[in-house]
């Protein structure tokens, strides 16, 4: 016969282990769950909208802003109006899944290889399996956000010295309606890109999305094309990049690269990805100069210099080689970019 | 003589020190009054006792005392004066001129002279790579992370 004390011992072990595996299942489905959030996330959205969307970026104490009116129309068609202080508009994206232009305020238009978004080198499910292996997805909670529930889905670099993101997903739509991306390491905000009003709509006019080519509007590239080139090609196209390590620490794989032309001097271009984060390794014959010139450029232009070192999470280094000269940039830590240009030769 | 002299004409008259008409007015008024000839009396007699009364000379480190204390000044009177000096200025101001040609030549003067290249164009090439992340597409925006999400429409679909 039992006794009533081995009783609720039993009782007792039963339930601390129903606990353990409840909370261990409850482990694996938040991350299911935040796999298939994001999965969601990455599909088309079944539906128009429009909205405001204002991108705050930190650098130090000081904080930079820009605005721009969103609107997307269900398969691939959107328009970004970015605003100037005084609430007109600075520039305008419009893009329809294949081609896009970007008006300036000078009455020219960008078009063409320079502003279009290029298939990049690096294989899609690699990416995604490199995203996971480097990150992990978590869905923290349920928050309100304009009026609607929010999933607040977290990605935490498995690796210090990496930023850490938040994206508050909108629980019916799937849309992103908050990302922020904190600076590594640290709880303090790095960028943060909101909507500030947010609808969905059923049908937005066509006339939103054309690309208009006038002749008094001339038609112009940026030249910071950025070539893909695979580790092989870059090899190939330039020899002087046969030393350059094909991976780095923190989970950072090839991903693409090119070569481009700096007051004459030949500059290659070798981008490392995680998944998520992007490091940059430029190889000159030529050192590069430690200044920066802080032009005032809006903050989501990226064809501009600025953007990089508008956050705090921005970081530079630099090292001399044996032949060549190494500049490593990402939003990273010092740490991480330091034992990235460790292996270099 | 109408009126009594006042006491310092007498004491003036003393003490030589009245022009000569004034000198012979008062002379003969203290002859002729009697009440002005005792205050000449009397003023005399004080200034016999005061050139007979003992004499102390003053101590020497006395004097050196009283001098520097005169001359004491306090430390921001002394800076002041300092910075007043006109042969402060002169080449303060030179070597501050000098200074501010080297820095203005210094700070505007490329760094690529000495065949360096500029960081500018290194950094527009990540943030044009990043942009590619970062080209507004579809429904998320700004972050490495849209490009992704948004390249990955073809496995997810």
């Amino acid at each position: 016969m039992t006794s009533p004390i081995k009783l609720c011992f039993t009782i007792s072990l039963f339930t601390l282990i129903g606990i353990q595996i409840y909370c261990e299942e409850g482990k694996k489905t938040s991350k299911i769950n935040a796999i298939k959030v994001l999965g969601s996330v990455v599909k088309h959205p079944r539906l128009s909208y429009k909205g405001r969307v204002t991108v705050t970026k930190w650098f130090g104490k000081k904080t930079r802003s820009e605005e721009a009116n969103v609107y997307y129309s269900y398969p691939n068609h959107y328009r970004w109006e970015y605003l100037t202080p005084d609430g007109g508009i600075d520039r305008i994206v419009v893009g329809d899944g294949k081609v896009q232009s970007v008006y300036l305020p000078d009455d020219k238009v960008l078009i063409g290889k320079g502003v279009n978004s290029v298939r990049k080198m690096m294989d899609k499910e690699k990416e995604w399996s490199l995203l996971f292996f480097n990150y992990e997805a978590t869905i923290l909670g349920e928050e309100e956000r304009l009026g609607r529930t929010v999933w607040i889905l977290e990605l935490k670099p498995l690796s210090p010295g990496k930023p850490r993101q938040h994206l508050m997903v909108d629980q019916k739509t799937y849309v992103v309606l908050e990302n922020r991306r904190f600076r590594p390491g640290s709880g303090k905000i790095a960028s943060l890109t909101k909507y500030d009003w947010f609808e969905p709509i059923e049908k937005l006019p066509d006339t939103l999305f054309e690309i208009k080519k006038t002749q008094d509007r001339e038609i112009v590239d940026h030249g910071l094309d950025p070539d893909f080139l695979s580790y092989e090609d870059m090899e190939e196209a330039w020899d002087q990049g046969s030393d350059i390590p094909e991976a780095f620490p923190s989970g950072f794989v090839f991903e693409s690269g090119n070569t481009f032309d700096v007051l004459g001097e030949t500059v290659g271009h070798y981008r490392y990805t995680d998944g998520l984060a992007i490091l940059s390794v430029f190889v000159s014959d030529q050192p590069v100069s430690k200044k920066f010139k802080k032009e005032a450029a809006p903050i989501t232009d990226h064809s501009h210099a600025n953007p990089i070192l508008l956050t705090t999470s921005g970081r530079v280094i630099f090292k001399k080689g044996e032949n060549q000269y190494y500049t490593l940039v990402g939003d990273l830590s010092k740490k991480v970019l330091k034992s990235a240009s460790e292996l270099l030769p | 003589m109408k009126q009594h002299k006042e006491w310092h004409l007498i004491s003036a008259f003393i003490d030589n020190e009245l022009k000569s008409d004034e000198k012979s007015t008062v002379e003969s008024h203290i002859t002729k009054c009697s009440s002005c000839r005792n205050e000449y009396d009397q003023l005399l007699r004080i200034k016999d006792l005061v050139d007979t009364s003992l004499r102390h000379s003053m101590p020497a480190d006395l004097i050196d005392n009283l001098i520097r204390q005169a001359e004491k000044t306090t430390l921001s009177e002394r800076i002041r004066r300092w910075f007043q000096a006109p042969q402060v200025w002169i080449p303060a101001g030179s070597l501050a001129t000098v200074l501010l040609i080297i820095g203005i030549w210094m700070g505007l003067t490329p760094e690529q002279t000495a065949n360096t290249l500029p960081l500018e164009p290194l950094l527009a090439a990540h943030s044009r790579y990043i942009g590619e992340s970062l080209v507004p597409r579809r429904h998320t925006s700004s972050s490495n992370f849209s490009i992704h999400l948004a390249r990955y429409d073809d496995i997810t679909n």
